[in-house]
């Protein structure tokens, strides 16, 4: 069965939102929700995701990472590959059907992968938060 | 000037093999094409390719192999060869190294699908050696080919505790890094 799973008001309910429905039901949905709130991306998927929030093709988003970090992440091809397969495998982002046999696929980021970014910033700054309170020194 | 070469790589001497590739590359010498222990050449400008290999899931016939390589030739690198599973790819060197991975999960993966196929081998070896031993030493009237088989397995193991030494370095690095 599936479930739309409202995601827009986790900032507010990060670790108490229940799904009503069966308990079974509840409880995955509850992880689910749980997992997506507390796992950190690896620096490659958020640049990916980053850089899908416009379409683009796998040299596209090889390049564009590596500009927006200046020049510190070189995605590589194969990596990139595998990368892609999974976003589109979680629905993180989409690959347009513009054409088949095209030789240029171009993907773009959904709706999800956007929430999934969204949250990742926000684990992101708790992290820069801390570190500058305890350390200090890094301007946002 | 197409020149040829005769050489044999153990699969789990792949990176060897990149080197060597590289090393003909830089002095001139591009692969054109792979057969069984055969390497083809031909001139080109010092150091201006750079080769790496990579074991496939799937053979070069498969629909996910394809894509693969479309993706990879999108991106600049050219498929020169096949052998097996094995695609021998070339890219221009424009900058940075050539690299095919640049994390340790899609090193590791790759290094897994090698120590799969290795382990397959020598197992298959090791059970067949010690099958004809043991008709062989038992009495029978068959010849002694088992031995061939054990040296074989033991070859392979060899390489195999290689493989999977580099593997778990790069497993403990993930712990800390990606």
């Amino acid at each position: 069965m599936n479930f739309k799973f409202p995601i827009d008001n986790y900032i507010g309910c990060r670790y108490t939102n229940y799904i009503g429905g069966r308990y079974n039901d509840r409880r995955s949905k509850r992880e689910e929700f749980e997992i997506l709130a507390n796992q950190a991306l690896t620096e490659a998927v958020y640049y990916i995701l980053l850089s899908l929030t416009q379409q683009l093709h796998g040299y596209g988003i090889m390049q564009n990472v590596e500009q927006l970090s200046g020049g510190r992440v070189k995605l590589a091809a194969g990596t990139l590959y595998g990368a892609i397969n999974t976003l589109v495998e979680k629905g993180w982002i989409k690959a347009l059907a513009e054409d088949k046999d095209s030789r240029k696929k171009e993907y773009v980021i959904t709706d999800q992968g956007k929430d999934v970014l969204g949250a990742e910033l926000e684990r992101l700054t708790e992290l820069i938060e801390n570190g500058n309170r305890i350390l200090g020194g890094v301007d946002i | 000037m197409i020149k040829i070469c005769y050489k044999w790589f153990w699969a789990w001497d792949f990176e060897r093999e990149e080197k060597w590739l590289n090393e003909m590359a830089a002095k001139g010498l591009s692969l054109r094409s792979v057969g069984f222990c055969r390497y083809e050449f031909e001139p080109c400008e010092p150091g201006e390719y750079q080769f790496r290999l990579e074991l496939l899931e799937h053979t070069t016939t498969h629909i996910e192999s394809e894509q693969y390589i479309s993706f990879l030739e999108d991106t600049g690198v050219k498929h020169v060869g096949t052998f097996g599973r094995w695609i021998f790819l070339r890219k221009k060197t424009d900058g940075g190294t050539f690299d095919l991975f640049s994390d340790y999960q899609s090193r590791i993966t790759h290094l897994n699908r090698i120590l799969l196929m290795i382990g397959i081998v020598a197992g298959f070896n090791l059970f067949a050696g010690i099958n004809n031993l043991a008709f062989y030493f038992g009495g029978q009237d068959r010849n002694a080919i088992g031995f061939v088989n054990l040296l074989l397995a033991g070859m392979i193991l060899y390489g195999f505790v290689k493989t999977y030494a580099i593997k778990h370095r790069l497993q403990k690095e993930q712990q800390l890094f990606e």
